[in-house]
């Protein structure tokens, strides 16, 4: 594995970037376990419905757990370079297994919502099989036989699979005809563009860089060095590819529909996207380092430019889409016995993203401290208000996605008793499961072994 | 119609969807060869290479600025000097390297036989922006025989003058780090003590051997730096 060191040989990471992924565990883990207690609570959910919303929440527990990994990971690793501390391996390996099960959860819900690709019960097995099986179990033997960071991870294939689903789902609903156009068909097309941009707005600001060949875009090396072959690289790079297939497809066909009078908010929401794309394209330029490089240090203009675009939609704006995604599309039956913990949970993710923001601002701008404790005070007042004002009209409109629409797109499928249950719990015990198997990798040298036997040095 | 289990009929259903679909998988298939074609040809030469670690060395050219002063010294007395480096040379260099001393002095009596007077000379250490605790530095100094004290502080940290290997990082990112006018800037203070050796006739009222006259010589070392790709 190869690091870069600064001039006193320290090994340096962007320390808002450090921080960011911290901010994000926060957010994530909150947003997850407020979601899961909410979802349980909510018995009108369709079978789809709860499946997806159960792996919503739990996808991003593991989120959380995966980005405060990613941080004590380069902590750590700094400390391997400076003092020989060999614990990175037991983060390293914990933030790759935290990623199954993201990944995974992502291509089962894109198979299951908003319209149910799988439709009846033996579909479901045979497609959860196939998720856990290649994407969980393949990767965790993987990994225990010394072949971690194998072109056999298929790593990049989350979002290959689900930009193919939520893609298919959003271009059959979006362009369909005239005359089936309702609100239904619109609701459905926008949830599935608001989770491929969950899932993939970091890196369509990237696209200039697939078109233009530039380094910044086809040196990324989720291994960050020789520990990944060139087959694992470029698996992972098609799966940035295939986002930005994806991302241009929709943004054509919402530039087509707004000139055609029938413009959505997805417009506005994926336009920002590849604008700052277009005007990030001579920042990530200036050097030859990849977009995506943990622990490289980079020059201070393109640190700062991935801290503000790409690293804050990945850690921050990704929660508040899902917080959005699960109020708008009724995932929460909000009564007076869940609206106090719905509110938390809005509250507690829009406060803590919105002093996290003002934060990285004034670390990088020189302004007064209590200039910015005013305006956390002024925003999160108006937080609060737009949280009196809206909240209520936000989870008593649901959009609706079934009422104006052939009910074969939504077959029904009965889940066996104590199904979710089974769900959460089987998370639980994977978690239990990484964490064992991370200190297995670190006890064994595991991730050192195949960082040497890969040619992988430090510098 | 009733639940149709092949979701694939559902989504190809007509001509129209047909299109749009195939469209959209023709679009991304052609970017994911676009894509291939760079990552295996195009660019794989310098994908390969990509972790490969440049060198880059680093020449110094030196230019310094000397300023020479004197003072006379009473007896027993204690004096602190003080200097600033020309903000000049902070701007026309890309950083001050060291602080050369030199305190020079002789018998200026007159008197016969008076034996060298004892000189000690130390840089006190304050508030300027320099490597200090450096093990190369020379803070004080003393002489009994008229001999010169040279004192020397190395001012940029890891500064020796010589030409440097070193590897990674970018050749900007060097001459970054090796351009800075923070260090050496500011008043460095000299403290000068005098003890007077009096000579053998210094019982005749006469005879008076009280003072000393040094002569301290300031030498600050610039360097411009240059970076060469290996």
């Amino acid at each position: 594995m190869t690091v870069e060191v600064d001039d006193n040989g320290r090994l340096v990471m962007a320390s808002s970037q450090q921080e960011l992924v911290f901010i994000g565990a926060i957010l994530s883990i909150a947003l997850g376990f407020f979601a899961l207690r909410l979802i349980r609570k909510n018995k009108k959910l369709s079978w789809n419905e709860s499946i997806a919303g159960h792996l919503i929440a739990l996808m991003f527990i593991c989120k959380g757990i995966q980005n405060a990994a990613t941080g004590y990971f380069a902590q750590s690793f700094e400390r391997f370079v400076t003092e020989g501390d060999m614990s990175w391996q037991f983060w390293g390996q914990l933030t790759g297994m935290m990623d199954y099960a993201f990944g995974s959860s992502i291509i089962m819900i894109s198979l299951l919502y908003p319209v149910p690709l799988l439709r009846n019960e033996k579909q479901l097995k045979i497609g959860a099989t196939i998720i856990v099986s290649l994407f969980v179990v393949l990767r965790t033997l993987l990994d225990l036989t010394g072949n971690g960071w194998s072109g056999l991870h298929l790593f990049g294939a989350l979002y290959i699979l689900a930009g193919l689903f939520w893609g298919s789902v959003y271009i059959k609903f979006r362009l369909t005809e005239k005359a089936e156009r309702n609100k239904s068909t619109m609701n459905i097309a926008i949830v599935c563009g608001l989770l491929l941009t969950l899932q993939m707005g970091h890196i369509w600001m990237l696209w200039p860089g697939l078109f233009l060949q530039s380094d910044y875009f086809y040196f990324v090396d989720l291994g960050g060095g020789p520990v990944t072959s060139l087959l694992f690289d470029y698996i992972w790079l098609a799966g940035y590819t295939f986002c930005i297939a994806v991302g241009l497809s929709m943004l054509a066909i919402e530039v087509y529909q707004a000139i055609n009078g029938n413009s959505s908010i997805l417009l506005y929401i994926i336009l920002p996207y590849f604008v700052l794309g277009t005007i990030g394209h001579a920042v990530l330029s200036s050097s030859d380092l990849a977009a995506f490089g943990f622990l490289d240090q980079d020059t201070e203009i393109k640190e700062l430019w991935k801290t503000f675009t790409t690293q804050m939609h990945f850690t921050i704006l990704r929660s508040l889409i899902a917080m959005y995604i699960l109020l708008k599309y009724g995932f929460f039956d909000v009564d007076e016995e869940t609206r106090p913990t719905a509110k938390l949970m809005t509250i507690i993710l829009i406060v803590v993203a919105t002093s996290a923001v003002l934060e990285l601002i004034q670390s990088i701008i020189p302004i007064n401290q209590m200039l910015t404790a005013a305006l956390l005070g002024i925003i999160i007042a108006f937080g609060i208000g737009w949280e009196e004002r809206s909240f209520d009209g936000l989870v008593a409109n649901p959009a609706n996605i079934r009422d104006y629409i052939d009910k074969k797109w939504f077959p029904s499928v009965a889940l066996p008793d104590g199904f979710l249950k089974k769900l959460d719990y089987s998370f639980l015990i994977f978690i239990v499961i990484c964490f064992l198997v991370s200190f297995i990798v670190w006890q064994t040298d595991g991730l050192y072994e195949l960082m040497l036997k890969r040619g992988g040095g430090l510098g | 119609m009733t639940n149709s289990e092949n979701v694939l009929k559902d989504l190809f259903v007509d001509s129209r969807s047909k299109r749009n679909l195939s469209i959209f998988y023709a679009f991304g298939m052609a970017l994911l060869i676009y894509q291939a074609a760079v990552f295996h040809v195009f660019k794989i030469d310098e994908i390969e290479t990509k972790h490969d670690i440049d060198s880059f060395e680093l020449n110094f050219v030196e230019s310094s600025e000397s300023v020479d002063e004197s003072r006379t010294v009473d007896d027993g007395e204690r004096e602190v000097v003080t200097y600033d480096v020309s903000e000049s040379m902070f701007q026309s260099n890309s950083g001050m390297g060291l602080l050369l001393i030199n305190v020079a002095y002789g018998e200026t009596s007159g008197e016969i036989a008076d034996p060298c007077d004892t000189v000690t000379v130390d840089l006190v250490p304050n508030q300027v922006p320099a490597d200090w605790n450096n093990a190369a530095n020379v803070l004080t100094g003393t002489s009994d025989n008229c001999e010169s004290i040279s004192l020397q502080l190395m001012v940029f940290p890891e500064y020796s003058g010589s030409t440097t290997t070193v590897e990674g990082g970018t050749q900007q990112q060097w001459i970054q780090a090796w351009t800075n006018p923070d260090y050496g800037n500011g008043e460095f203070e000299l403290g000068i003590e005098v003890n007077v050796n009096a000579p053998i006739t210094s019982g005749i009222p006469t005879v008076q051997d009280s003072d000393e006259e040094v002569t301290i010589t300031w030498e600050a070392v610039f360097f411009e730096v240059s970076v060469t790709q290996l």
